[in-house]
């Protein structure tokens, strides 16, 4: 029952995937809107029975169930199987899932219907599988079956960065894009076969799952195969193999170089895959596995540090641009270096709570950004449009509001969040873990930054004089466009109001409804709660917290946001703005070209690897293929001196045969004692 | 009678005189002589045995010997003529294309 | 043509040494046998006739031991017309006179 229609959430965007590839290729007339039709009323049920299931889960009904047998238990070893786990984060990741990806459906129908585009079919089935596959890895019951559709969903991110496939951009950052989240799988998968390999199961949940009984194995109640090694050192590798394929795909340092060149892909599919939910499978990979992660200080404290430098790091590159996609993509790597902050200092429920509300305004921003750039006929350059203000109010007003809680100004939803964040990092920090405090100090550095930069971008596009002609003719979004955006802008806004931690004092914890979601009634799934979490980073990891009182935390990082507000607003909130960027000096240059780390991962690869790999040719072509030629031509070379033999002359054979015989009576009579 | 170890003496030195012949001659008729001469030490033996041990078999046999040896030669000379015939000399060395 | 016969001096002694060995095992081996003595035949029976007699099959009718050989005496006499007529056969080819 449960199982069943739970099952259905992914296989219903799947069908509609089939629907548009097959009958797109074969009665393309007979498709309604190109596809999009299908994908509508795909994602609507999905969403619907998310709801459903979200509601289910708050009534006490989180269940595991096996779906699939993939390879059978063998004696001696285990089996291979594929299942559903609804818990109360799967519920929310599938809500949060479904209802982006709605949107975009309805976005695209004025993103690329409305505006002649073909190949329609193709991008449909395109965000049809990528859906499926999202909602199968965000219900998925172990890493196996993660894994699978971690994979999945970085091929759709190649298929559909690529939609423009005939230019040399797209195709060119899809493939980008598909190697480097590639290059971080490939440490993920060795961390899972090591998992499978250490604990003969990779479940998330349950009392058979492997982070209960890595638990137990440090507790000593249990023995799990540690291959020779002290286990706390062999699961502290474990989780750092695992955090490889999470750093590729959520684009954190050092494999975030694919995420800006993925904006060449159509707006909708930068909002729903590089913005809401695709990105979003890393950190969510942590926070399903935050049971194992929490035993382990070492990999959380490299989480945050990976995350607070990431957010800095980022941000810092996200101040020069002039696309304002890339002002937006640099903007998701930076959060998401807040994510994983929040979730590497211990801090579950805040790392959840800012995956929630990025989701939300970042899909605004990227779909209000789609509507500009559809409204300037695809001219990105943010230097080239202002005054829209008057000309798109509805976009105008809604891309505020997600700007003003990406900044994290209150009360809007990136306010709580952030500071949830950043609270938890500081107080961890001062508890005792120096290298989390310098993550948090990086990270409070980068809200500045994040305000500036933010708010150039709206300054720039939105106000001030029109600075093109195209940007004076700039027509309003249509409906399509519209609405999405405006229910994104009221969700901004309120979203997070679900958690307002730093009122805790005052409002008391019946309102923290995220904490208390996070917690929820689990029949059955013992040790997936936060509390649980909790508990384990306090005791096993050792991470206290010092007691620092929220609101002061609060104050502190939004002084800070206010500041980067404020220099945004004097210098470009002018009707007749101009770069500053020449005030940088030779960090202009840097800063421009990213740290050169395109050109470092590229240099690995033509430096480095690809001699590498010559010398290896040259070897298996000499050494391997020596020997086996050496072999082959022993039997030539004896054979050709051996064929001599035979001279045709007639005494020759006499002459053997005679020899012979002398040979054989010498031996007969020797062995046979006639001597 | 002589002990026998000297008749199958003079045999065998009679037999690798013919083998030398084989060997080492190249006239294709003074092969021949030499294969009768090895087929006559084969019947000094037959001889010499049934003398020895006292069963008249032996020398029976010899003549049998001599009959095919006669026969042997009779189909060796019609062969050498055959081969004089196509390569125009006797030497035996000379037809060498059956080889590698 | 006359010629007076002359010593061989084509041919190929190193095979002849595949000869020379040959004799050197054989007398080896039979020199170091012991074969008793010979016994002889009876002094008054007549070798020819014995031999006569094995060769046509009447074995029995000698005083002397022997087989009987006549099949064998068949046989060859078979063999030899075999060879008369391959004899002929291989000197008559390319216009061979009859």
């Amino acid at each position: 029952m449960a199982g069943s229609l739970v099952t259905a959430i992914p296989l219903v965007p799947f069908a509609a995937f089939l629907v548009a590839l097959l009958v797109g290729h074969y009665a393309p007339r007979a498709l309604p809107r190109g596809g999009a039709l299908p994908g509508i009323a795909a994602t609507a049920i999905s969403l619907v029975l998310s709801v459903w299931a979200f509601l289910t889960v708050g009534a006490g009904g989180a269940t595991i169930s096996r779906v699939w047998t993939w390879v059978p238990a063998a004696t001696d070893s285990f089996a291979l199987t594929f299942g559903v786990l609804v818990d109360p984060l799967s519920a929310l990741m599938v809500v949060i899932v479904s209802g982006v990806s709605l949107l975009v459906h309805v976005f695209s129908l004025g993103y690329m219907n409305d505006e002649g585009e073909t190949g329609l079919p193709r991008y449909y089935a395109g965000l049809g599988l990528f859906t499926a596959s999202m909602l199968a890895f965000a219900l998925a019951s172990n890493l196996l079956q993660a894994f699978v559709f971690f994979e999945l969903v970085g091929f759709c991110s190649w298929w559909l960065i690529g939609h423009w496939f005939r230019e040399e951009g797209p195709a060119s950052a899809a493939k980008k894009a598909f190697l480097v989240t590639r290059f971080g799988d490939y440490f993920l998968l060795v961390g899972l076969v090591g998992v499978l390999g250490t604990f003969g199961t990779a479940a998330f949940a349950g009392a058979e799952s492997f982070p209960a009984l890595a638990h137990a194995a440090l507790e000593g109640e249990a023995s799990v195969n540690t291959f020779g090694v002290d286990p706390a050192t062999w699961f502290t590798t474990l989780g750092l193999l695992i955090l490889g394929g999470v750093i590729g795909k959520s684009a954190q340092f050092p494999l975030q170089t694919w995420l800006p060149d993925a904006m060449e892909g159509p707006t909708p599919v930068s909002a729903l895959i590089h913005a809401a939910t695709m990105v979003a499978a890393g950190v969510y990979l942590v926070a399903r596995l935050y049971g194992f992660y929490a035993l382990t200080p070492t990999v959380l404290t490299v989480i945050a540090l990976v995350g607070g430098f990431t957010a800095l790091f980022a941000a810092t590159m996200a101040l020069v641009k002039r696309e304002i996609k890339q002002v937006l993509a640099y903007s998701t790597i930076s959060q998401y270096g807040y994510i994983m902050l929040g979730l590497g200092s211990g801090g579950y429920v805040a790392g959840v709570f800012h995956l929630l509300t990025h989701a939300t305004f970042k899909a605004l921003l990227f779909l209000g950004a789609g509507a500009v750039i559809i409204a300037m006929h695809h001219d990105e350059d943010m230097w080239k449009m202002g005054g829209l203000k008057e000309r798109m109010p509805t976009v105008y007003w809604a891309f505020l509001s997600g700007s003003l809680a990406l900044a994290g100004i209150v009360p809007f939803a990136g306010f709580w969040s952030k500071d949830a964040v950043l609270h938890h990092a500081l107080t961890v920090g001062l508890g005792g873990q120096p290298l989390v405090l310098v993550a948090y100090l990086m990270g409070l550095v980068a809200v500045a930054f994040t305000g500036f930069y933010t708010f150039r971008m709206v300054f720039l596009t939105f106000h001030g004089e029109p600075r093109s002609e195209t940007a004076r003719n700039a027509d309003t979004a249509s409906a399509n466009m519209r609405v999405p955006v405006a229910i994104l802008g009221v969700l901004a806004a309120v979203v997070g109001l679900v958690n307002v931690d730093p009122l805790k004092g005052v409002v008391g914890e019946r309102l923290l409804f995220l904490e208390r979601w996070l917690n929820g009634p689990l029949p059955g799934i013992a040790g997936a709660t936060a509390e649980h979490y909790h508990e384990l980073v306090v005791d096993v990891a050792g991470f206290h917290g010092a007691t620092v009182s929220p609101v002061v935390s609060a104050v502190v990082s939004l002084v800070f946001a206010l500041a980067g507000v404020a220099l945004a607003w004097t210098w470009y909130h002018v009707p007749e703005p101009v770069e500053k960027t020449d005030a940088l000096g030779p960090a202009k240059t840097i800063l421009y070209n990213n740290y050169y780390q395109d050109e470092f991962q590229t240099w690995l690869a033509t430096g480095v690897t690809e001699p590498l790999a010559n010398a290896v040719d040259v070897f298996d072509a000499s050494v391997v293929d020596g020997v086996v030629n050496g072999v082959s031509s022993t039997s030539l070379v004896a054979s050709d001196r051996l064929r001599r033999v035979q001279t045709g002359v007639v005494t020759t054979y006499t002459t053997q045969l005679v020899f012979g015989l002398v040979v054989l009576l010498l031996i007969v009579l020797l062995l046979g004692g006639w001597f | 009678m002589v002990p026998l170890q000297y008749y199958l003496l003079f045999s065998a030195a009679m037999f690798c005189i013919g083998v030398f012949g084989v060997l080492a001659r190249r006239n294709a008729l003074v092969y021949l002589m030499s294969v009768e001469l090895m087929l006559n030490a084969a019947n000094v033996v037959f001889v010499a045995s049934s003398a020895q041990y006292g069963t008249i078999s032996g020398q029976v046999f010899s003549l049998f010997t001599m009959a095919l040896a006669a026969a042997e030669v009779a189909v060796g000379v019609g062969i050498v003529l055959v081969a004089y015939r196509k390569f125009k000399d006797i030497d035996i060395t000379k037809p060498t294309s059956m080889r590698w | 043509m006359t010629s007076r016969p002359e010593l061989a001096t084509d041919a190929d002694l190193a095979r002849g040494a595949g000869a020379l060995a040959l004799f050197v095992v054989l007398a080896g081996a039979f020199l170091v046998a012991d074969f008793g003595s010979a016994a002889w035949f009876p002094a008054d029976a007549s070798m020819t006739e014995g031999i006569g007699y094995a060769l046509i099959g009447l074995a029995g009718e000698t005083p002397l031991l022997s087989n009987g050989f006549l099949a064998a005496f068949e046989v060859v006499d078979i063999v030899l017309v075999a060879a008369v007529v391959a004899a002929v056969t291989l000197a008559r080819r390319d216009g061979g006179e009859r």
